[in-house]
């Protein structure tokens, strides 16, 4: 890619707050990435981290108030966004940036059928015609590997099993051919074999449209598999962020490392884990300083006073937000 | 297995169990009109100090096996012997000495705590069910080793749940657990509610109590690589049944069941240098409905290796003298893998 033409998605030190009645929770606090064409980049969390809240602030699906976005920017084709008029917003959201959720009988409508609620996509969209959206809709449950799409358009969201119900929210993301799709932990609520079938169709999808996908999970496993590029989120913010291969072999930051060994491994038999000591702070009470300084094995008096900027790594694009970033970089792994 | 143990009788026997849920229609008239055969003649055995994981996907009946090993739910056929006794038939006190040696820990521990008691009611309420356990003027002290054992302050024995995080709350879940010294500890997905970085604490906690108490466990989860980690023994379940047992090495590094190695080919490895560069295991479609299985072998409608033997159901047996059975007509070797 040129250096001239605009990343196709920049989020840039983004920070929002809820403005609550019992005091300011600030669940992201200073995240940046950036999304190129037909890269999968992955976002990775654990509860709390704020990783929702950042999808849902690009999106734009977060309520003013209590929510409100107090500094950043996010910048679509160096377009940005968040000061976009809100019917250009609304009219970006869906055909240019969609998102799938994590539980699509909760997303879907239990009273419409599929047919319906996908083919409402170009009605409203595209203005067509409802012959002619219902045919889109059977055409776009067709391109998702859905069976028999033409007879099960006219089923209602709970005949699916939880599979093919997701398959139904990734054809309603991709219906109106995004630049950008964000998955929100799109497959933490299937089972293991099921999951394994939905990443590999949204890796065949993604190798046809060259869509940038934003893949948002706490499952190391699953990052691995189909990460391109990763951003480790911490308390609201970026600690570290790397290529996949990078991240997993030579990790920058003491977080990202914890995580690495105190995950159980099919592949590491009986291995030892390393827990990570203590638990994610509340968004409400996040620790000074470096927010991981109080569960930290390498934590120094400074790190509980002074947020430690970012480092840049000897690798291209490794960044990590630790005062010895260096050391723990080299330490090896394993 | 070491011989010791084989030679001791086991803790806990399940031999043919099932339990069938009837479907009813009609209201004033209920007819029955099938059952979900949530569990389909199951045998197991787990001798003391031995840790057998029992993994398996949503729907395949591994929840409703707990509740029976427990002795929360009765069979519709087959038997459970815990301890050399048949839960069923003993009278009510009896039963209760019986639940002693066996004890559960729960998935959430958001739930399975109550919320209006303290830490310190929690741990040692079963006391309350049963008095001759512990004398009353030694609960106290009882209740702050517990504590103490699970890796809590007791200190904070007058803290309230939501006081607590959430892999401190499932530590106060195995406390209570241990409360009465069993001998066997059944644990459903412990750590499926938990953070990642959360999960290795528990895990590792479960390890050594396993070891510093040599307790029996009986772990279920749909996570492989957990319960790899802290298990001798697997049994993976397949629509109410069991298509597989082995050590954990024979499930892991020759798997003879189809079931067996998709699960392991969808499992993904966090490493991104070993990629799942072949789809070939992996599997296609859903799980069949428990209340409409396949007949013959209830894998068939998924198995790449499906034939017309298939229809006929496979035994769960063993071949070539190994101790790694499995249900399966073809089951896959070193030559065919």
């Amino acid at each position: 890619m040129s250096a001239d033409t605009p990343p196709l998605l920049e989020v840039d030190d983004l920070c929002v707050e809820f403005r609550t009645r019992r005091g300011t929770i600030r669940a992201v606090n200073g995240l940046s990435y950036t999304l190129h064409e037909g890269e999968t980049l992955a976002l990775l969390g654990e509860s709390g981290s704020g990783k929702s809240v950042a999808a849902q602030a690009v999106m734009g699906l977060l309520d003013t108030p209590p929510a409100h976005i107090t500094r950043g920017s996010v910048r679509l084709r160096g377009e940005d966004l968040l000061s976009m008029p809100p019917e250009h917003r609304r009219a970006a959201r869906g055909t240019r940036v969609s998102m799938i959720f994590q539980d699509a009988l909760t997303a879907l409508n239990p009273v419409l059928t599929v047919g319906d609620q996908l083919s409402e996509m170009f009605r409203v969209h595209r203005g067509e015609g409802r012959k002619a959206a219902l045919a889109r809709a059977v055409a776009l449950m067709d391109r998702v590997r859905i069976p028999a799409a033409a007879r099960r358009v006219h089923d209602y969201p709970h005949q699916f099993s939880g599979g093919m119900r997701q398959r139904v929210m990734i054809a309603m993301a991709l219906a109106l051919d995004p630049e950008v799709v964000i998955a929100d932990e799109p497959t933490t609520a299937l089972d293991v074999t099921v999951q394994a079938q939905i990443m590999r169709l949204l890796k065949q999808l993604q190798d046809e449209t060259r869509m940038g996908l934003l893949l948002i999970t706490h499952d190391l496993g699953v990052v691995a598999q189909a990460a391109d590029r990763i951003t480790v989120m911490y308390a609201g913010r970026t600690v570290e962020s790397a290529g996949a291969e990078d991240l997993y072999t030579r990790p920058g930051h003491p977080y990202t490392r914890g995580l690495l060994d105190s995950v159980p491994r099919l592949d590491r038999m009986g291995k030892p884990l390393v827990p990570i000591n203590g638990a994610p702070p509340l968004p409400s009470s996040v620790p000074t300083g470096c927010a991981f300084h109080p569960r930290c094995p390498r934590a120094e008096p400074r790190c509980g006073r002074e947020a430690p900027p970012y480092h840049t790594l000897s690798t291209a694009g490794h960044r990590s937000a630790c005062h010895f970033a260096e050391e723990v970089h080299r330490a090896p792994v394993g | 297995m070491p011989p010791l143990a084989e030679a001791a009788p086991p803790l806990l026997q399940a031999t043919a169990l099932t339990r069938h849920f009837p479907i009813t229609e009609g209201v004033l008239l209920k007819r029955r009109t099938g059952a979900v055969r949530a569990v389909d003649g199951v045998d197991l055995t787990v001798h003391p100090a031995e840790t057998l994981g029992i993994v398996g996907e949503s729907g395949c009946g591994k929840s409703t096996l707990a509740s029976l090993l427990m002795a929360l739910d009765r069979p519709t056929s087959g038997s459970v012997v815990i301890d050399g006794q048949d839960p069923f038939s003993l009278s009510s006190r009896e039963l209760r000495t019986v639940r002693r040696r066996v004890q559960m820990v729960l998935q959430d521990p958001y739930t399975s705590l109550n919320p209006r008691m303290t830490a310190g009611q929690i741990v040692g309420e079963p006391f309350a069910i049963h008095p001759e356990a512990v004398r009353k003027a030694d609960r106290g002290r009882r209740v702050d080793e517990l504590l103490e054992t699970v890796g809590l302050d007791p200190t904070h024995r007058d803290r309230y749940p939501h006081q607590f995080s959430g892999g401190q709350r499932q530590r106060l879940g195995i406390a209570r657990a241990l409360a009465l010294g069993p001998r066997l500890l059944l644990c459903d997905e412990p750590v499926s509610a938990l953070d990642v970085s959360v999960q290795a604490q528990v895990l590792n906690l479960l390890q050594e109590l396993r070891r510093d108490l040599r307790l029996a466990c009986v772990f279920i989860s749909h996570d492989l690589a957990v319960v790899q980690h802290l298990c001798d023994r697997i049994a993976v379940m397949y629509l109410g049944k069991i298509v597989e047992t082995g050590t954990r090495e024979q499930i892991y590094t020759t798997p003879r069941h189809p079931y067996t190695r998709a699960l392991l080919a969808a499992a993904p490895v966090p490493d991104p240098r070993r990629r799942a560069a072949d789809d070939e295991h992996l599997l296609e479609g859903d799980l069949p409905s428990p209340a409409s299985p396949p007949s013959g072998c209830r894998f068939r409608t998924r198995c790449p290796h499906a034939r017309e033997q298939c229809l006929v159901e496979p035994e769960l047996r063993t071949r070539d003298g190994a101790d790694h059975p499995t249900a399966c007509h073809f089951p896959i070797t070193r030559r065919n893998a």
